[in-house]
């Protein structure tokens, strides 16, 4: 077996699992589709998300662009306040 | 279930040990192989499996180059496994050449703490604060700038000795550079020279190369499994 | 096949001299939260906490974007004296009421953000 790491880490070990990590979860040969990931779970929530911000994103730019600086108040923060 | 490890070129070497005490075999895709060892779930990502796969394509990687699969990564069967990289062979061999022979090497390049920004009379009427934020936005905005220009100056010094590069600027607020490289095995001594001249240069940053490792970051494959 | 100066497994991966690696961990310490984000721990005790870090940071990120747009609209010079002071007022107010629920729910500032895993944070 190949020496592992002991739990208790020294520095060098962290920095050196730290970019491991970066790496090897993060990179490398990525197959999508009907493929069971461990950490695939998370990642589907976080694109999910991320798609959600994307989009507020691209609507914030639209409104920008179609929008004449008439409406600018069309945003309301004080409706915002009704909610906390 | 097939945990997947790496794809490289036959026969793969006997006797290396993957995750939860298995051993790698191979499943022939075409003129290459793919090395997995079978599984039933898929394994959390702890240092020790992080590590065990890790080992697993390194011990492969120093005898013939690899191309590194993400961690945790699974498929049903040997068919499965035909069906995802059929329609990319050609690719994968494309591939194994660009990387063979050589590695990646991990370089980061850290700025001091940046001194805090001075304290600002909290805002009294709501346009003081606006004019605050759009103060903090401006400034935000121009810092962001530098970062991209710094960045891309080190990236420089460094991306002519490798083979193919890719780097990100200001991964945070002090992480000036983060950059990995595909530099030939033989030629790792020069380039951690020019890292060493480069924090000659830079004595404000501290630089940290790391390697050699496997290059995750040079497959640029993304394998999909066709839908039935 | 020109591997000829393979790596090892057991070879040590640090290659430059003098780093100062506490400072290094400590600044790569976030790219491990954000690739494996700890799980949102819904159990009765904490339920509350953890419900109201996800509404707070939602509601942050949504302030954040109208702050920007503000500024946007401020500095493209077409709100009034007085649409500006309104904003301004509102977008103040805002932003003190959910420090104020923060410090309620017992949430560090830092804690009001979102790990998207490996595509960095929410804010």
């Amino acid at each position: 077996m190949p020496t592992r790491p002991p739990s208790a880490f020294s520095l060098e070990q962290e920095v050196t699992l730290l970019d491991l990590l970066d790496r090897i979860l993060d990179k490398g040969i990525v197959i999508q589709g009907d493929v069971t990931i461990s950490v695939a779970d998370v990642d589907l929530v976080y694109l999910g998300l991320k798609a959600v911000l994307a989009s507020v994103d691209t609507v914030d730019r639209m409104r920008a662009v179609y929008l004449p600086p008439e409406s600018a108040l069309a945003l309301k923060p004080a409706a915002l306040l009704d909610l906390v | 279930m097939l945990y997947l490890y790496a794809f490289c070129r036959p026969p793969l070497p006997p006797d290396v040990p993957g995750l939860h005490k298995t051993m790698l075999r191979a499943i022939p895709v075409g003129a290459l192989v793919a090395a997995v060892s079978d599984l039933d779930t898929p394994p959390s990502a702890g240092a020790p499996h992080l590590w065990a796969h890790e080992h697993a394509v390194e011990t492969l990687m120093q005898t013939r180059p690899v191309l590194p699969v993400r961690f945790g990564t699974m498929l049903h069967d040997a068919e499965h496994l035909q069906a995802v990289t059929a329609p990319q062979e050609a690719a994968m061999h494309e591939a194994l050449a660009r990387v063979d022979g050589h590695v990646e090497l991990s370089v980061r390049a850290l700025a001091a703490e940046p001194p805090l920004p001075p304290a600002e009379a909290p805002p009294r009427t709501g346009t003081d604060y606006l004019r605050q934020r759009q103060a903090q936005l401006s400034a935000e905005q121009a810092d962001h700038q530098q970062a991209q220009q710094r960045a891309a100056a080190l990236h420089a010094q460094l991306a002519p000795l490798a083979a193919d590069s890719t780097y990100e600027a200001r991964r945070t607020a002090r992480m000036v550079l983060t950059g990995a490289y595909l530099v030939p095995a033989d030629q790792q001594d020069a380039f951690q020279d020019a890292v060493a001249a480069l924090q000659t240069q830079h004595p404000d940053l501290a630089f940290l190369c790391t390697g050699p490792w496997p290059p995750y970051h040079f497959t640029r494959l993304a394998l999909t499994t066709p839908t039935p | 096949m020109t591997s000829t100066n393979p790596p090892s497994a057991a070879s040590p991966k640090i290659l430059s001299e003098q780093a100062d690696l506490q400072a290094f961990v400590a600044e790569l310490d976030p790219v491990r939260q954000g690739i494996l984000p700890p799980r949102v721990a819904l159990d009765p005790d904490s339920a509350d906490q953890g419900l109201a870090k996800l509404v707070l940071t939602l509601i942050e990120l949504l302030r954040q974007l109208m702050e920007r747009q503000a500024v946007r609209r401020m500095d493209a010079g077409s709100l009034t004296d007085d649409e500006v002071e309104r904003l301004g007022l509102t977008l103040m107010k805002l932003e003190g009421r959910i420090k104020e629920l923060q410090a309620l729910f017992g949430l560090e500032e830092e804690e009001l953000n979102l790990s998207l895993g490996p595509l960095g944070r929410l804010l």
